[in-house]
């Protein structure tokens, strides 16, 4: 065996034998796969290792999980130099360049042994644990979940740092003027709550109790170990890919919200091209001078939210930042603009088989229809949860104005009694029914989508977010402030629900699933835990994916015409990210099934 | 993710039956009388800059001046200063996208908030407030923006300020007007040459 790095780990090749590579016959075709080994202290495997293999600007990555024998086979590279990392909780990361094709690779990991260290690899919900852990009363608890772990994870690296008193009454004025409201009870305590539970005194030892043992840090099961995933780097450093879609076409298209840009990738070659959404508003869009301010890196104008689409294969998306619905044509790559005569903030859309686009009004309490024969909207209002709210609603755009003009500061206001309803995720049911939660009044309701008559369904658990239908009709709902996912009965009106087994339980966010209607199985957004779930509702059995990339906050699902489960990691601000770059990802589940004779000809 | 609104929410849904009923009862009164009928409500304003007057513009170069008897700091140094009556706070985007202000100091390459001033009870009434972010010297684009929280008495005006930033080979200066509760995001954006490009 010949040493080929002496960087932090070490990695033997090994001479003569080359299994497991199909080779590229044209430079940059992608067939060659990278196998190796992975031991620990004692030459033991180390088992569901992430092995990301990575290169290119923009990069492009491809992890894979060891297996029990602490193998690995990344698939398809391109010909040429690749950086290896091997990444493992309890375990130093390792890294390395290595060729494909190449001879199978030997990586000795060395263990973590400063407690510290170990806990700073862990993923930001065990860390949130503990803060949630300082929150006695529920009702707080729950608040604080729902309003400050909507734009990004909480308890990474960039979340827990120890700030001055100062410091944190400018951060909670901000991050009330960006819609993270709390009540000012809440408020007054949420400095000591992060002192107590981030003191590293406090909560290295607690985190790291027990490690060293199997049992710390357990790999995850089989099945998940067989999956592939891939990672593209999306935009620059201030992109924000907020939510993305597979296309009819194959393409996956996702929406830059701070740059306003569509962006086109093509799986297959990795082609990417963007396309601009130009605007005459000024940045910030309708709210330049609302009081709420836009990211200081940001060139949003209209601030592209959330994109499907039409059976046309015309894709619209929400304008959220500049009131606007937009459509683009894959064909012509041109865009058009709607503006809307009513409501504010369009949030998230679907189209019905009539290719008329409903989508949730998150700021003015409204439901719009858009049917694009007409270029007509049709707003429905959604009942409020009081008469005072209701009114406060209907008198928001006075009150922009008031803001203005008299002395009401919004930094020092609370979430108030209840907040307002936000209607968030909208689905459409196989009747032709329009679904939508309302996230802040935890319910859902349904539209008719003839008569546009209203209904509302409570919840029995807090912060219905996006939600989708299976292919039997039943509607499945993220709990985000609840760690849960439900089913929801539209014949019968009966609820079932299932705790998200992200440990320690309660720490997870799930911000949204989608249902793959080939087998109804549901995936959902492993938001602060740098994880995609998947939920077999057949069995009741979860699996919990880990992803390679820390701080990847998801926010939308979708799939492609082989299974494979799509979604983009939108943390804002994107600097939160590891390595600073936002992402577009794609994990294959059957990747190591039957058929897949790359990795089985890994084992050597 | 839900921003502006949600912030507004909260800050009605909070003062709503509060000391500031009048003034929202002011506000359903214009709202219905500006055609709401049953329909929901139009979309937000958006008001034009404040205007430049001579006091503002006395009070921006005054602020300019006493930038300008600032020493350079090294690296690439960006200053604002403003007055006693409001609190503005200084953003400073890098080469590499991330943000230095009082939320995230120090950035990942070494760019730090030196200086952050507020509304405190010690502050000189007169005193000239000055906030300051250093780089070190890395090439690529800056963006340098100002945000007006609040007000540190019972006015609300607009406040003028001023921008100053040093680096190696060049120094800029802006004058502007902020408005309350209203964050620009671009008020100077520069570009710093990799030192190949300045030995050119």
């Amino acid at each position: 065996m010949t040493r080929i790095s002496k960087a932090c780990f070490t990695v033997f090749v090994y001479g003569a034998v080359s299994v497991g590579f199909p080779l590229a016959t044209q430079a940059g075709e992608l067939t060659g796969t990278l196998t190796g080994t992975l031991t620990g202290t004692g030459d033991q495997p180390i088992v569901g290792a992430l092995v990301t293999a990575e290169r290119g600007d923009p990069a492009r990555g491809v992890t894979v999980y060891s297996d029990a024998a602490g193998h690995f086979a990344v698939p398809g590279l391109a010909e040429g130099d690749w950086q290896l990392r091997v990444r493992r909780i309890g375990w130093r990361d390792a890294q390395a360049t290595v060729p494909v094709p190449g001879p199978p690779v030997a990586v000795a990991l060395e263990a973590e042994t400063d407690p510290a260290a170990l806990a700073a690899q862990l993923p930001a919900n065990r860390w949130f644990a503990l803060f949630l852990e300082q929150i006695e009363d529920p009702t707080q608890r729950e608040q604080f979940v729902r309003q400050c772990t909507y734009c990004h994870q909480q308890g990474n690296a960039a979340t827990r740092v120890p700030r001055e008193d100062w410091q944190w009454e400018k951060v909670l004025h901000l991050m009330a003027r960006m819609g993270g409201g709390l009540t000012p009870e809440v408020r007054a305590q949420v400095p000591g709550w992060f002192d107590a539970a981030y003191d590293p005194a406090h909560a290295v030892p607690r985190l790291t109790a027990g490690m060293g043992t199997e049992a710390f840090a357990p790999p995850p099961p089989e099945a998940v170990r067989r999956a592939v995933i891939d990672e593209w780097v999306l935009g620059g450093r201030a992109s924000m890919q907020h939510d993305l879609m597979v296309h009819p076409s194959g393409d996956v298209y996702s929406v830059d919200m701070m740059q306003d840009e569509l962006f086109r990738l093509d799986p297959e070659t990795g082609e990417t091209k963007r396309f601009p959404i130009e605007s005459d508003l000024p940045l910030g869009g309708v709210f330049a001078t609302s009081g709420s301010p836009l990211q200081p890196n940001a060139n949003a104008r209209v601030g592209p939210h959330s994109l499907q689409a039409a059976p046309d294969g015309s894709i619209w998306v929400t304008l959220a930042l500049g009131n606007r619905l937009g459509r683009f044509d894959p064909t012509t790559e041109q865009w058009t603009l709607y503006p809307m005569s009513e409501g504010f903030y369009p949030h998230t859309l679907r189209i019905d088989d009539r290719g008329r686009v409903w989508f949730t009004i998150a700021g003015s309490n409204h439901v719009a229809r858009f049917d694009p024969t007409t270029e007509t909207f049709e707003t429905i209002t959604l009942p409020a949860v009081s008469w005072s709210q209701a009114a406060l609603i209907r008198m928001l755009p006075v009150l922009f104005w008031v803001f203005q003009t008299f002395e009401i500061d919004p930094g020092e206001a609370g979430e108030g009694s209840g907040g307002m309803p936000v209607p968030y995720g909208i689905d459409i049911a196989l009747d032709g029914g329009i679904w939508f939660s309302q996230l802040n009044a935890h319910r859902i309701g349904r539209i008719d989508p003839d008569t546009l008559e209203v209904e509302i369904v409570e919840t029995p658990f807090t912060a219905p977010r996006r939600l989708r239908f299976d292919s039997q009709g039943r509607l499945w709902i993220p709990g985000f402030s609840s760690g849960l996912v439900a089913r929801f009965d539209p014949k019968t009106r009966a609820f079932e629900t299932w705790p998200i087994p992200i440990e320690p339980l309660g720490s997870e966010t799930p911000y949204a699933l989608h249902v793959d209607h080939s087998n109804d199985t549901v995936w959902i957004c492993g938001t602060n835990s740098d994880s995609l779930i998947r939920f077999d509702p057949a069995n009741e059995e979860f699996l919990v994916y880990p992803l390679p990339t820390r701080v990847t906050y998801t926010r939308e699902i979708d799939f492609d015409s082989e299974g494979r489960v799509w979604t983009s990691n939108s943390n804002a601000p994107t600097w939160q990210i590891e390595r600073g770059q936002p992402r577009v990802i794609r994990l294959d589940p059957r990747a190591g099934f039957a058929g897949d004779d790359d990795r089985v000809a890994a084992a050597p | 993710m839900i921003r502006s609104v949600a912030g507004m929410g909260s800050v009605f849904g909070s003062v709503f039956g509060s000391v500031f009923g009048s003034v929202l009862g002011l506000g359903t009164v214009l709202a219905m009388g500006v055609g709401c009928d049953d329909g929901p409500p139009a979309g937000p304003i958006v008001n034009p800059p404040a205007p430049w007057t001579h006091e503002r513009s006395a009070a921006a170069d005054t602020l300019i001046g006493q930038l300008r008897q600032l020493p350079p700091a090294g690296g690439v140094t960006v200053r604002l200063a403003f007055g006693p009556e409001s609190d503005l706070d200084l953003y400073v985007t890098g080469p590499f996208e991330e943000t230095v202000y009082y939320a995230n100091t120090p950035s990942r390459i070494g760019g730090e908030l030196v200086a952050d001033q507020r509304c405190t009870a010690s502050a000189l009434p007169q005193a000239t407030r000055i906030e300051e972010v250093r780089f070190p010297t890395v090439p690529g684009r800056y963006r340098v923006g100002v945000d007006y929280p609040r007000a540190c008495g019972e006015g609300r005006d607009p406040a003028a300020f001023a921008v100053r930033v040093d680096t190696p080979a060049d120094q800029l200066e802006h004058r502007g007007i902020a408005v309350r509760q209203v964050f620009e995001p671009i008020v100077l954006e520069f570009d710093v040459a990799s030192p190949e490009e300045d030995n050119r």
